[in-house]
């Protein structure tokens, strides 16, 4: 056995493989091709312990916990629901043709404006088969039947699939839909559309888009009697931060988990003013808000750890858990001492809190 | 480097069907089985365990949300760890914005708590810099590393689930382990 031949054995093997006696035999009289052995050995381990750094089995089950099942329709199904929404489509065609063109609504259907409230952060209202969800101050009209116009402000529609087109009108163009869940919000110059499932398509004088599940879209405002720019994708929408307005309680679980992820990016990376904003939405999810943070302050970014250290100050004095965290993080060695004097005084914020309805004696 | 759809057994490809039609559990099953490979990938990218972690999770909810879309259930795996890949590079972006040495990964590195500060420091710059070497590398390689290193996997092991030769595996590890070797050569000296 030579070193050429050493090194070629030692470049093929793996951390796990058995050299061959030949190979040892030669390591054994020849120090360089030990040093090089030694190096290769080295290199192996240092990759096993790079990608085992702090893995834990079952670490994103918390993650898993927070998704929630969407049955959907099986691929027959959906096909012959593609074929009859596309008769339909064609069959609506020329009706939503001669509305979108300021033709009569059907007889008998009388408009009327949708109760939205200024002191309730959004109003929940069911409008022929979809559900809208409008944000406060916001105004919007159902104009015909499966119609909405929203005026200013903005909201979330969801609508039933297998009951025909719904129509979205805003003063910026149209959106289309079949079956599907978007927002719309109605902005100085444009009116952004974020869809969260489904397809839909905006249309203005210029073109017409469509838009897939997680996708956003604009439709520019017209600027006098120029025609507007066509509909374009907005690159980089969320509809968990387009629809942030939703109070905790409307969410459903996958869209709390949603909320709670998007909060978490927040919190890891963003400057402090929209930290700040992301702190009072977890303060709006109570109890489930203070459990991620006691997540958050075991894991995540110094950033994020940070301030669910300085979150968990706000939990009510009797919060046993939130203590615990704070008292484990504040005793933790390897944690950097800002996060842990942070811990410190978010516990001693919680300890020197009253109960809420004690009395004095 | 491209790599062949995977052969994932009938079983797996299943439980692919049954997530893509909004099954949880379906899709939970699949990805406790994938969750040490995905989070190799990045940290192996990234090289910061915490980071590592969020963009896991993040990948997580993105592969919830677009499963649906999957065609093709032998190429779960491949598909998974691209949108893990695509996390990590856009959270790599990120991270460039920050303060260095946040949430650099130590763990392992004094289990016994014996070594000196020094001897930590070093051991510490020793994995950011390997870190740095592993994203450097193409995708595919990035991808063999973390099933050898992470999931322990044997060249075999691999060929049989990328679908390729065991020679192509030993081949491209061999020349992954080279740039390694070669790269923290160069930064050493």
């Amino acid at each position: 056995m030579n070193c050429r031949r050493t090194e070629e054995i030692l470049r093929d093997s793996g951390p796990r493989d058995v050299l061959p006696p030949a190979v040892r035999q030669h390591l054994d009289s020849c120090p360089a091709c030990t040093r090089r052995a030694a190096e290769y050995r080295r290199l192996d381990s240092d990759l096993e312990g790079l990608y085992a750094a702090g893995f834990r089995p079952g670490m994103f089950e918390s993650t898993l916990a927070g998704l929630e099942s969407r049955p959907r329709p099986h691929r027959r199904f959906l096909r012959r629901l593609t074929a009859a929404a596309a008769v339909l489509l064609l069959l609506a065609g020329a009706g939503i043709w001669v509305a979108t063109r300021g033709g009569p609504p059907p007889t008998g259907f009388k408009p009327y404006e949708l109760a939205i409230g200024d002191s309730a952060p959004a109003s929940f209202e069911d409008v022929e088969g979809a559900q809208v969800c409008t944000r406060a101050k916001s105004r919007a009209v159902v104009s015909a039947p499966r119609r909405v116009k929203v005026l200013e402000g903005a909201a979330l529609f969801e609508v039933e699939p297998g009951r025909g087109c719904f129509v979205v009108e805003v003063p910026d163009g149209t959106v289309c839909v079949v079956g599907t869940e978007f927002s719309v919000s109605v902005g100085a110059t444009s009116t952004r559309v974020v869809v969260r499932h489904g397809r839909v398509r905006l249309e203005n004088a210029a073109g017409r888009l469509v838009l897939n599940s997680g996708q956003g879209g604009e439709l520019p405002r017209r600027s006098g009697d120029r025609v507007p720019a066509a509909p374009a994708v907005l690159q980089g929408t969320s509809v968990a931060e387009e629809t942030l307005w939703r109070p905790w309680n409307w969410l459903d679980r996958a869209e709390r988990a949603e909320r709670l992820n998007h909060l978490r990016g927040v919190l890891s990376r963003e400057p402090y003013q929209p930290r700040l904003a992301a702190r009072e939405l977890l303060a709006e999810a109570g109890e489930d808000g203070l459990q991620a943070a006691i997540s958050w302050a075991r894991a995540g970014t110094p950033r994020l750890r940070l301030e669910a250290v300085l979150f968990l100050g706000r939990a009510p004095a009797g919060h046993g858990p939130a203590k615990g965290s704070l008292r484990a993080v504040a005793a933790d060695r390897r944690e950097q001492p800002g996060i842990r004097a942070m811990a410190e005084r978010s516990l001693e914020a919680v300890e020197k809190r009253k109960p809420s309805g004690s009395r004095r004696k | 480097m491209t790599m062949d759809p995977p052969r994932a057994g009938p079983a797996e490809e299943k439980l692919v069907r049954r997530a893509a039609g909004g099954d949880r559990e379906a899709f939970s099953a699949l990805v406790r089985r994938e969750e040490r490979y995905m989070y190799a990938l990045a940290v192996g990218r990234l090289g910061d365990e915490h980071l590592a972690r969020d963009v896991v999770q993040d990948a997580l909810l993105a592969a919830w949300k677009s499963i649906a879309g999957l065609r093709e259930p032998r190429a779960f795996r491949n598909w998974l760890g691209r949108i893990v890949i695509n996390a990590a590079i856009s959270a790599g972006q990120g991270q460039k914005n920050r303060v260095e040495g946040h949430g650099a990964i130590d763990e392992g590195i004094d289990a016994a708590g014996t070594a000196g500060p020094g001897e930590v420091a070093a051991a510490q710059e020793r994995r950011r810099r390997l870190a740095a070497a592993v994203s450097a590398l193409d995708e595919g390689r990035q991808i063999l590393l973390a099933m050898h290193y992470s999931e322990g996997l044997s060249y075999a092991e691999i060929a049989g689930r990328l679908g390729i030769s065991e020679g192509a595996v030993r081949g491209r590890l061999f020349q992954a382990r080279e740039k390694l070797r070669a790269e923290m050569e160069r930064k050493r000296s």
